[in-house]
């Protein structure tokens, strides 16, 4: 038998399984391979993304993270491997303490999606740095000189002066005005480097600030524009914030000008004096420094107040505040001072006839001018000035409160004008006649210390039947009187003129003050005075009366010990511890009474009534009001069966102020007083002044 | 009468603080408060105030008083009073330039009054005698006083 090999059979390899191996191998782990290397497959693959799902978006945001990610380690590797050890062999020696970086940008897709970011925000208003679109681009800001390309429709228009701009500059990088903190008219090549902002800025030929480059506007001068287009008065657009904030930067700027001037008065008064050494150098630096703190303080809070006077001030008028005109004519007056002299020389005149040399004059003037003009200072700012002088106004008498009425209906520069001419004049008025009772006042008391002696009546008061004119007859009082020659106007002596003197001459030397005169005023007698340490004589006195009606020497008299007896119901009624004094009554106009009266309800009055109150419980029990009456006050309400007196009343010029005001029981005391004022008063006419010895019960309550 | 709303008001703050209101004036006080005025006076009295005083006889608040038909007690008080329609004008007139006006109430700054001569209401200076306002009825003149002290 043969035996036979098995038979060998081929066997095809099968195909299938390998490519289902290699299926196998290569998608099922390569994707997986992808997925957990690479994070994501959508950058390799096709797949389904989900519409609207943002799985695409997931996918790409990985794939770039990876490639960021690579491509800082590869920026890496080169920087340090590659570009450090060519740096070093390429230059040794230069390139100490240089590093120099590889950078690959894998920010190219991300830009665009910044970009569009970008352009949505520019879109709704947004305010965007140009340097952050520059950067994301990757590119940087021109500099001068560079040659740049731009969008010419975007572009600022060609000079409208002409200038052959034909090829479009870049801006030029350069500090503006506003920016340098300048101001003042625009000029030309300004207006034609922002036509733009030259026209929508530019107010009466001034410079606003306005910075074109940023696009950024005063908040203020966009509001006045508010106000040009009729949307709001101009004036009035300033918040009550910005208003307030403004004022009281003024007043600290004031406050602190005060301080540093007294602190200078110091340091110059103790380097002046023997006793310079009294202030170290270590105290007079320190004083320095702390000086020149506040100086700077100063000119910052001055910076803001100069700020919000030009915006007020290229405001209309009728749109300003009777504050803030105050404070424009206070500073007119100010500004011309030799003017406001000039009034108080003719105010003076009307006085001193005698007294010829107008050098003498002027320097009364000055005198007498100093304290008014000191409140009206520039320094003070507006609105400070203008409460400064408020506040003399209302202290030198309610006459001149009709000035604050012109103010009011002041529309026009010329208003403002005669606005300043009246107040000028009138305050001239009203200080010359304080500041000649006080000259008079001071003239008296030398005439005292001299051994004067002055004739009383039977009840205390100067009396004019028992003067006696030394040496002459006594005659009434002279129109004029002696000066000496060449007195310094604190030192203005008034002498007695004919029938007046030792010798019943008129003394050596310019003719002394004559009654007060001032237009429109009836003339009043002039007070005799003994001519300082000289023709003081027995026998001579002065001659007062005890009339209200013929007052003549009302100022000079002394307050009687006296009470005050009135009449009421044809009786006598006295009211114990009333003294009259001496006061210049000068009638106001009506107005002027209505408004304050106007105040007076409404705030003045309770604002009194609350303060003595609070702090003078004990007093007003001790007065006679019961505790309900206070707890009633402390709420602003008047007692039942008394009122609110004014001890110089509204019509003579009163204020609201505390200090003229007192709680008085109507019956009788209330009544007595007012019939005799009214009695004394009668027949004068708005604008007349006269002097009285009025009734004027003390403190806050009467009966005490 | 003046306003509805302005006498509830000052109602409502008269009881607010614990006063009262003067009671009303009888007919027959009225009536002899106008023969009195046209006696003493010289001039009639509104028929405005005579229907106040039928209301309330007199108003002392907040320092201002308008007078009643006679001096009565302000109510609580044995020591205070307001003052008779026809007697504070008297007082007044001791100074003879007030003979011109009747006086209706007074807030110790103005008073209140009718001017005879001129035939209308007036707020005059009480020193003074300037004239701030003037009306044309008396309502308006004691609208003009209470507004002011409410």
């Amino acid at each position: 038998m043969k035996a036979t090999a098995p038979p060998m059979q081929r066997i095809e390899p099968n195909t299938a399984a390998i490519q289902c191996l290699q299926q196998i191998v290569h998608t099922f782990f390569e994707h997986q391979i992808k997925r957990y290397i690479m994070g994501q497959i959508l950058s390799s693959e096709s797949a389904a993304t989900g519409l609207g799902s943002g799985v695409a978006d997931l996918h790409q945001d990985t794939f770039y993270q990876i490639v960021n990610s690579d491509a800082v380690n590869l920026e890496e590797t080169i920087t340090t491997e590659l570009l450090a050890p060519l740096t070093h062999f390429n230059f040794p020696v230069t390139s100490a303490g240089v590093r120099l970086y590889f950078k690959i940008d894998t920010k190219a897709a991300e830009s665009q999606k910044r970009l569009a970011a970008f352009k949505t925000a520019w879109d709704i208003g947004a305010k965007i740095r140009s340097q952050d679109i520059l950067d994301t681009i990757g590119a940087t800001l021109p500099q001068p000189g560079d040659d740049v390309l731009f969008n010419l429709n975007l572009a600022p228009k060609p000079n409208p002066a002409g200038a052959s701009n034909t090829q479009p500059q870049p801006r030029e990088e350069q500090p503006t005005r506003y920016q340098a903190g300048e101001s003042g008219p625009w000029t030309e090549e300004e207006e034609a480097k922002h036509p733009r902002a030259a026209k929508g800025s530019r107010h009466g030929g001034e410079f606003v600030r306005k910075d074109e480059a940023r696009g950024s506007v005063d908040p203020l001068d966009e509001r006045y524009q508010q106000g040009l287009r009729g949307e709001v008065p101009p004036h009035n657009s300033l918040t009550p914030e910005e208003r307030a904030a403004f004022d009281a930067g003024s007043k600290e700027a004031f406050r602190l000008g005060e301080e540093i001037r007294r602190r200078q008065r110091k340091i110059e008064s103790a380097r002046k004096s023997r006793k310079q050494n009294d202030l170290s150098a270590g105290q007079k630096d320190r004083l320095q420094k702390e000086t020149d703190g506040w100086a700077a303080e100063i000119d910052a809070l001055n910076a803001q107040r100069q700020r919000k006077d030009k915006y007020v001030n290229k405001t209309p008028y009728k749109y300003h505040t009777t504050t803030e005109k105050f404070g424009i004519v206070a500073k007119r007056i100010w500004d011309d001072k030799e003017k406001f002299i000039d009034a108080i020389v003719d105010a003076i005149k009307d006085k001193v006839e005698g007294i010829t040399d107008p050098e003498q004059l002027r320097e009364i003037a000055k005198g007498i001018a100093k304290k008014m003009l000191t409140k009206l200072a520039p320094g003070v700012g507006a609105a400070e000035a203008a409460a400064q002088a408020g506040a003399a106004v209302i202290e030198l008498g309610g006459e001149l409160y009709s000035f604050k009425l012109n103010l009011d209906a002041a529309q026009t520069e010329g208003d403002l004008d005669e606005a300043a001419d009246k107040l000028r004049q009138g305050m001239a008025k009203v200080l010359v006649d304080k500041a000649w009772d006080t000259l008079v006042g001071k003239i008296k008391a030398r005439a005292k210390a001299a051994g004067g002696k002055i004739a009383r009546g039977k009840d205390g008061q100067p009396d004019a039947g028992a003067a006696k004119q030394g040496g002459g007859k006594g005659g009434p009082p002279p129109a004029g009187g002696g000066n000496p020659p060449g007195g310094k106007p604190d030192d203005i002596q008034v002498g007695v003129g004919k029938g007046g003197g030792a010798n019943g001459k008129k003394p050596p030397g310019n003719a002394g003050p004559k009654a007060p005169q001032a237009a429109g005023v009836p003339p009043v007698k002039p007070p005799i005075v003994v001519p300082v340490g000289k023709q003081k004589k027995k026998g001579d006195e002065e001659n007062h009366s005890n009339n209200p009606k013929d007052c003549a020497n009302a100022n000079l008299a002394n307050n009687t010990n006296a009470d005050f007896a009135g009449t009421l119901r044809g009786g006598k009624v006295t009211l114990p511890g009333v003294k009259t004094k001496p006061i210049t009554y000068t009638k106001v106009d009506p107005s002027v009474a209505h408004a304050l009266r106007g105040k007076f309800n409404t705030t003045d009055r309770p604002a009194f009534l609350k303060k003595i109150a609070a702090k003078h419980e004990a007093e007003l029990r001790k007065a006679g009001l019961s505790k309900k009456d206070i707890a009633d006050m402390k709420n602003g309400l008047a007692p039942e069966d008394y009122q609110v007196h004014h001890k110089l009343p509204l019509d003579a010029g009163g204020t609201n102020d505390p200090s003229n005001l007192i709680l008085i029981k109507n019956e009788p005391y209330h009544k007595t007083i007012t019939n005799y004022q009214n009695d004394s008063i009668r027949g004068m006419a708005p604008g007349e002044v006269r002097k009285f010895d009025f009734p004027v019960p003390e403190g806050f309550v009467y009966p005490p | 009468m003046i306003s509805n709303q302005l006498f509830n008001e000052l109602t409502v703050k008269i009881k607010h603080y614990g006063r009262s209101l003067q009671p009303p004036s009888s007919d027959n006080k009225l009536n002899a408060l106008r023969v009195r005025s046209r006696q003493e006076l010289g001039c009639d009295i509104s028929n405005d105030y005579c229907d106040l005083l039928a209301t309330v006889n007199g108003l002392d608040w907040n320092g201002l008083v308008i007078y009643a038909n006679e001096r009565v007690p302000i109510p609580g008080y044995s020591d205070r009073f307001i003052e008779g329609f026809v007697e504070g004008n008297l007082d007044f007139r001791d100074f003879e330039p007030w003979k011109d006006y009747l006086i209706y109430a007074d807030d110790g700054v103005v008073l209140f009054t009718y001017h005879i001569s001129q035939q209308r209401y007036e707020v005059v200076l009480r020193v003074g005698m300037s004239l701030l306002e003037s009306f044309d009825t008396f309502n308006d003149l004691l609208t003009n006083a209470l507004s002011g002290h409410m």
